[in-house]
């Protein structure tokens, strides 16, 4: 895999190069959005992840948020741009995420409960984390997340029709093994091979690119 | 994988996409447990996390809510090349336009273009929408080129735009001077106009390498007949009738009747002058002399 990867502008300028304008006020952020919007999304949907939301709206929001005080930052003293960015991003990814769990919570205990049930906040379901802010990640281990998610897209053309579509569906997608049975008229057990068979094509083919 | 436990799988899924717990590899022998942990590896950065998650320019709501406009895609660039390269191609200046290979390999150096004429390189930079209403950046990056590249005498900064709207800037652009006769700093600012592609190169070529247009041929005719006598008598005609000329739009009255008067009389007089002075038979002071009578006589 290749780590040194770098996204670039659509004017094909890198990060470091685009910010370097920093003193004179004339950053062009379009630009700057453009190299940063894969490690941002992707940041942002593994920080909401984490606490079990894959919500697109709760992702663009922290997305927008991430860049938004991405931008406010002094890069006269930011030693790495693209790290910053992510960890911002995975921050408010996770916020977002349980901001949206939280929401759907009380949404729920109010269509059931009664109100004078619901005055003490609703519990985290188990295994999530409380605070955004203590929740412990490396930005390394993320940037080598996004590196394979990346090469994952390009692999799923590797695959066979059928194992590319339950490979997605199941795994990227979440969606259960049922409902794709039903929508490709296989059973549970048929979609249960294909995922396997495809899991395995995909990590092989992720590996070799890992791997000169 | 055919022989991993499937149902670590779902639960590694269900731990990541849901909070469960995650499945205990323990009771796994250690081959199956070194492919399943290579299979967690990939659900890790994979599950969960749509291959279309990053959308594209036009769906971003993300980039609508900044209000960031879309950059120039890279075909674009491409073709705003193209379009410099026939641009200056057609200024007929035996220019050679080239890629620049030379800084494409330098991290800090922005030029796409080298333009080579006569003994002259400029390079080219192509600029985003807008970042020429705000040179500072621009500038500081020319600077680095002048640096990087000493035999460039200039640089280009050309916009991708309908006109290619192109700013010229040479080193002393880039950096700030002392101004007379204040005394004060100024700069770094561009100091030529900024123009279309075609004035702009062509107004700073005719400065750095002028066209010498080829001089007319002299052609001396040996056998030609050279009469002072005519000469003389065709230009004093022709003063004659420069001064009649003169008298229909003379504003002082008098002056228009004199000159209206002028005739046969003055053209000999002041041929019969010409001649004398061709050929030695009136001293300086004498001449002044005849003209003034023949003024007089006019008036």
């Amino acid at each position: 895999m290749d780590e040194s990867f770098a996204y670039k502008g659509a004017m094909g300028h890198g990060l470091e190069h685009l910010l370097s304008n920093a003193e004179a006020g004339s950053i062009n952020w379009s630009e700057v959005y453009e190299c940063l919007k894969t490690p941002l999304w992707y940041a942002a949907a593994r920080g909401a992840r984490q606490v079990g939301v894959r919500d697109r709206e709760a992702i663009a929001e922290a997305v927008q948020q991430a860049f938004t005080e991405f931008m406010d930052l002094d890069f006269a003293k930011v030693m790495s741009p693209d790290s910053i960015a992510r960890t911002i991003a995975y921050r408010r990814g996770l916020d977002r995420g349980i901001a949206a769990r939280r929401r759907w919570t009380r949404e729920t205990a109010m269509e059931s409960l009664p109100a004078d049930l619901l005055r003490a906040e609703p519990a985290q379901a188990p295994g999530y984390a409380e605070s955004a802010e203590e929740e412990f990640f490396s930005v390394e281990e993320l940037r080598r997340q996004e590196e394979r998610w990346r090469r994952a897209r390009e692999c799923l053309d590797a695959l066979t029709g059928r194992q590319r579509r339950v490979v997605h569906e199941s795994v990227m997608r979440a969606r259960t093994l049922t409902e794709i049975g039903n929508d490709l008229g296989i059973s549970h057990t048929a979609v249960r091979k294909h995922r396997q068979k495809g899991l395995e094509a995909l990590r092989r083919c992720v590996e070799s690119a890992a791997v000169p | 994988m055919s022989e991993q436990p499937d149902e670590m799988v779902d639960a590694y899924l269900r731990h990541l996409l849901q909070g469960a717990a995650a499945p205990d590899l323990a009771g796994v022998d250690a081959r199956q447990r070194v492919e399943l942990e290579r299979t967690f590896t990939l659900l890790d950065a994979v599950a969960g996390i749509d291959p279309d998650l990053v959308p594209p320019y036009e769906d971003d709501a993300v980039a609508r809510a900044l209000g960031l406009s879309p950059p120039a895609p890279a075909s674009d660039l491409a073709d705003t090349r193209r379009r410099i390269t026939r641009e200056i191609e057609r200024l007929r200046r035996d220019a050679l336009v080239l890629p620049d290979d030379e800084a494409a390999e330098l991290p800090d150096a922005r030029s796409d273009l080298l333009v080579r004429v006569g003994g002259t390189r400029i390079r080219v930079t192509v600029v985003g929408p807008g970042e020429l209403a705000h040179p500072e950046g621009l500038l500081r990056e020319a600077d680095r080129l002048f640096y990087r590249f000493p035999e460039t005498a200039a640089v280009a900064l050309v916009a991708g735009d309908e006109d290619l709207s192109t700013q010229v800037v040479e080193p002393q652009d880039c950096r700030p001077a002392v101004e007379t006769p204040s005394g004060l700093r100024v700069g770094p600012r561009p100091g030529r106009p900024r123009l279309a592609l075609g004035a702009a190169m062509t107004s700073y070529l005719d400065t750095i390498e002028p066209v010498w247009e080829e001089p007319g041929t002299l052609v001396e005719d040996p056998d030609r007949d050279f009469d002072v006598a005519v000469v003389a008598a065709e230009t004093a005609t022709e003063v004659v009738r420069r001064l009649k000329d003169e008298a229909a739009r003379a504003r002082i009255s008098a002056k228009g009747i004199a000159f209206a008067a002028l005739g046969n009389y003055e053209i000999e007089e002041l041929t019969r002058l010409v001649m004398d002075v061709a050929r030695g038979h009136i001293a300086t002071e004498e001449v002044g002399e005849r003209i003034g009578r023949l003024t007089r006589d006019a008036a």
